[in-house]
């Protein structure tokens, strides 16, 4: 528990900036468990202010000599003892695993979650995530279960988002102490680039057809239903399957005209790298909303054509992740 | 302010029972316009909780205040005090649950109950208080506990187990900061003017019916350790103060110039002397009851020319002395002003009174002694009663009662007697306290009760000094040889633990006075006297104060680490989890080829990640998922599906 050395420790709540804490807070792969040297605990506004509360009333047993005065405050203090311990408790021993970040478009909030395993035949209430100081989740674990706790962090540039360190922290049983821990679970997501607003040239053959609601010519017929991607068309969604059950789903079409489209670095009409990234990610988008199949032509890159989720998420990656080593 | 929009004010229903039950035994000290306020804002606060009503706004809340403070100046004329003090932090506690914004508020009203819990300390410190104070902070500490659970999941039941196990864990601590944390005597700051406690018992003004309203109490007035055999009982009188102004009905006190001191001759031999300790229960009074006469007591007191032992502070706490006592002592000073302060009567008064003293003095040849034995021959002649329920006298009280009642209790002999004397010039005067005392059958002190109140008199003889003499002991012999129960007074106005016949209670209230006695001296009065006695029984003999402070630290640090290792064991993982446990141990089986358990990927990616690494172990890894999947998940224990789970566990070889 590290006590000592925790109550000497003065709690900067935003960025941890020493180092005997940053080599202790990861960055870990795989499971981490809460043990006696990553638990911090110190006492809360709060529990300052029951102290406070302990000094006044052992000072007016002094005072007026009276002896139940004397249980009260000892037996408060006791009691803080205790829960400075069950405070610890509730967070130590928890163990933490990473759980996934999905991609996000560039300037959305990324989500990461933590999993969270309880291996204790106690149930641990109230624990919180934090980062940078702002609070964003708080979860109980039921006795011998694993849960999940996330935080958002915002996507300001395409490329990979790291989650970084995060605070971990509960005040439960009292509210008079706090008892936290600092990790690092490598947690990334990928952050696609920012689609342009529109694509550089139009695609050859564009009807807008109102009865069948497809966007090109020809044939397609209906081939299932996929979970629904950040940047789908909203016209593809099925409405119906969507009221029927919580989630979203984006209808995929197959067969009909087997219009293919290379999108290519060369070919794109714009100044800069994040431009050009940005107009190949909207067509890239277009492409998959209309089910054109298309393939990825940059330096370095070359992905053929397909089509669906996988391709979808191949591509934009290889955007995102453009220029990184 | 939006009605229910507020989810805060759902969690307050415990909050307001709280303050309620808090502040319980303060209620029958508060004046009753501060309880209709109390009620008022009860009702006020339920419905705030009910979202009936919203939560006051700012303008409402500045006149709750002024009103708060109108209500205490009204009733207390302060605010300052500690009773005013108390009201002013019940009715704060209700305003800070009207304003209530965020979850931390609730902590500053728990904390408010806290000081409140303490201030009925001032009025009693009994057992029944302590019982409420564990139970307080226990329902205290599980708002504390709603307080910190963010989800609001755990529920009533929970929280006061929870709670109560924390206190429980708590005690020991307490019991070694209890006996080990030094005991300074004296004030940091003072001590407050109005605090009062139970106060029953006698005061300094003594008329007819002063003695007699004391008897149906059964309630201790002090209890006595004697540190040898204690005198007979017709030898024990307690006194506590000497009247000598009478103003026709009432006596009071006039008590010499605070410098002059006493001038007590001892008896003749130390087989007089009597030493002893008194617990002396608080009766809010400066004086002290001492066995007559006082030779030596503790330098803390004053002993005045009239032999009354006195504090410096009122007895508002339980309070216990050492005293040594000469039963034969005299105390042999008089003053000129003295001897006309106590021989002065009321004129115009008790004509029939004056000639019947003047004839029966010159009847006994105007010697002293032979008229006192003559007034006493007189009284105990069957025409005088010793009762309970005398009937009134007028304005000539002592004609009345000398010619026509005939009928009294204590107070009216011990009045009559002295009236009698000084009406024939020798000096007298009144002196109340208690006569008797009866041991405790099983414990080794004596307890006198307010029954035993007394009032008898003591006249100056010359060459002998001030003399008692109680005239009770001529009309009712009994009551000074056997107490109150045996003086042939009306039964039912005696108090109980004296007339039962019923042994088996007597024993249970017997018990319940030594469980007293004991709470008195070991937690009430634990002094730094009775800590040295309690280390002393311990075997640490003359510790010194730096030493004591040692120990407190190593003992606190034992307990706490003890505590630590209690509150943060972990329990043993059950026999259920033996699914589980063999999961890991195939996964750690798989760490060592190099393939780790993702968490966020499903048990076919996992199956397949494995076989791409693993091709021949494909079906293996896709049976055992399976077995662990339907006996983790699945509602009935498979024991063969488990065995053979286990098996294929231990089994597997990741090469």
């Amino acid at each position: 528990m590290s006590l000592a050395s925790s109550l000497k420790f003065p709690d900067f709540a935003r960025k941890p900036g020493l180092r005997f804490i940053s080599r202790r807070s990861g960055p870990f792969s795989g499971e981490v468990v809460l043990d006696r040297s990553r638990v911090y605990i110190l006492p809360t506004k709060i529990g300052v202010l029951f102290g406070l509360l302990l000094i006044i009333l052992l000072l007016g047993s002094v005072n007026y000599g009276k002896s139940m005065g004397y249980i009260l405050v000892f037996l408060l203090a006791g009691m803080g003892n205790v829960a400075m311990f069950a405070t610890w408790r509730n967070l130590a021993g928890l163990r933490l695993r990473a759980g996934g970040g999905s991609p996000v478009l560039c300037g959305e909030e990324a989500v990461f979650a933590v999993q969270l395993e309880n291996r204790d035949q106690a149930t641990r209430y109230s624990i919180a995530i934090s980062q940078d100081g702002h609070e964003y989740d708080v979860v109980d674990l039921a006795p011998d279960s694993a849960g999940q706790i996330r935080f958002r962090k915002k996507a300001g540039k395409r490329g990979l988002l790291r989650a970084g360190r995060f605070r971990l922290y509960t005040e439960f049983p009292t509210g008079l102490f706090v008892a936290w821990t600092w990790i690092d679970l490598s947690m990334e997501c990928v952050v696609y680039p920012r689609p342009a607003v529109r694509a550089s040239r139009p695609v050859a053959d564009l009807t807008v057809d109102g009865e069948n609601d497809i966007q090109g010519g020809g044939l397609e017929e209906f081939a299932g239903l996929r979970k629904y991607q950040a940047g789908d068309s909203w016209r593809r969604v099925s409405w119906k399957a969507a009221a029927r059950s919580d989630q979203l789903h984006t209808k995929e079409f197959a067969g009909g005209q087997p219009e293919m489209q290379w999108i290519e670095w060369n070919a794109i009409a714009a100044s800069g790298v994040e431009a050009r990234l940005s107009i190949m990610a909207r067509m890239v988008m277009d492409a998959e909303n209309d089910g054109r199949r298309y393939g990825l032509r940059m330096p370095g890159v070359e992905i053929p054509p397909a089509l669906g989720g996988r391709h979808y998420r191949h591509c934009m990656k290889a955007l995102a992740l453009y220029g990184s080593s | 302010m939006l009605m229910a929009a507020n989810p805060l004010t759902e969690k307050l229903a415990p909050v307001l029972l709280g303050i309620h039950l808090v502040a319980l035994p303060l209620y029958p000290h508060l004046p009753l316009p501060v309880l209709l306020l109390t009620a008022l804002f009860t009702v006020w606060a339920w419905l705030i909780i009910r979202g009936r009503l919203p939560q006051p706004g700012r303008l409402v809340m500045f006149v709750l205040a002024i009103a708060v403070v109108a209500v205490l100046i009204q009733s207390f004329g302060t605010i300052l005090g500690q009773l005013p003090g108390s009201a002013m932090l019940l009715l704060l506690a209700f305003l800070k649950l009207f304003e209530m914004k965020a979850v931390r508020d609730i902590a500053i009203v728990i904390f408010m109950g806290f000081f409140l819990v303490a201030s009925k300390f001032f009025y009693s410190q009994s057992a029944l208080i302590a019982a409420h104070v564990i139970f307080v902070v226990v329902y205290l500490t599980s708002l504390l506990i709603v307080f910190s659970d963010r989800l609001g999941t755990t529920y009533f039941n929970q929280r006061m187990q929870k709670s109560f196990r924390m206190i429980m864990q708590a005690i020991p601590l307490m019991l070694i900061l209890f006996v080990l944390f030094p005991r300074v005597p004296g004030t940091l700051w003072g001590l407050p003017r109005d605090a009062q406690s139970a106060t029953s018992g006698l005061t300094d003004e003594m008329s007819p019916g002063t003695i007699n309203r004391l008897v149906g109490s059964g309630e201790v007035a002090f209890r006595v350790r004697f540190d040898s055999e204690p005198p007979p009982r017709s030898l024990l009188y307690w006194r506590g103060l000497a009247l000598s102004n009478y103003d026709g009905r009432t006596w009071r006190l006039e008590n010499a110039p605070v410098y002059t001191q006493p001038f007590v001759v001892g008896g003749p031999d130390q087989a007089s002397v009597y030493d002893y300790t008194v617990m002396l229960e608080p009766h809010d009074q400066h004086w002290l009851y001492t066995l007559e006469s006082t030779v030596q007591y503790e330098n803390r007191f004053v002993l005045t020319r009239e032999l009354h032992m006195v504090a410096a502070s009122r007895v508002t706490d339980v309070m216990d002395y050492s005293v040594s006592s000469d039963i034969s002592a005299r105390n042999n000073g008089l003053f000129e002003p003295e001897r006309r302060k106590n021989l002065a009567l009321p004129p115009g008064l008790n004509s029939r009174t004056i000639e019947f003293a003047e004839n029966l003095y010159n009847a006994s040849g105007r010697r002293a002694a032979d008229y006192i034995s003559a007034v006493l021959r007189h009284f105990s002649a069957d025409r005088f009663f010793y009762t309970l329920t005398p009937p009134l006298l007028g304005e000539n009280a002592m004609d009345d009662f000398l010619f026509d009642t005939r009928r009294g209790f204590c107070e009216h002999y011990s009045s009559a007697f002295v009236y009698l004397m000084r009406a024939a010039g020798i000096p007298s005067r009144v002196v109340i306290g208690y006569q008797g005392g009866t041991m405790h059958p099983f414990d080794d002190y004596m307890i006198v009760r307010q029954s035993d109140a007394h009032a008898w008199a003591e006249v100056w003889l010359d060459g002998e000094g001030w003399v008692r003499i109680d005239p009770t002991a001529a009309v009712a012999p009994d009551r000074i040889e056997s107490g109150i129960e045996s003086a042939g007074l009306e039964r039912e106005l005696l108090p109980n633990i004296l007339v039962s016949d019923n042994a088996l209670l007597q024993r249970a209230r017997f018990m319940m006075d030594s469980f007293h006695d004991s709470w008195n001296r070991w937690v009430v009065g634990f002094n730094s006297k009775r800590q040295r006695e309690l280390l002393g029984l311990l075997g640490f003999e003359n510790i010194s104060a730096s030493n004591l402070v040692t120990w407190l630290v190593v003992l606190m640090t034992a307990a706490g680490s003890v505590i630590a290792w209690w509150v943060v064991k972990k329990e043993p993982v059950r026999n259920r989890d033996v699914v589980r446990i063999y999961y890991d141990k195939l996964c750690r089986k798989l760490e060592r080829a190099g393939i780790r358990y993702r968490s966020n990927e499903g048990a076919s990616e996992f199956i397949a990640r494995v076989a791409r690494v693993l091709p021949s172990k494909r079906r293996e890894l896709a049976m055992i998922t399976g077995d662990y999947e339907r006996l983790r998940y699945g509602n009935d224990r498979d024991e063969r599906r488990l065995r053979r789970y286990k098996r294929a566990v231990n089994r597997f070889r990741a090469r």
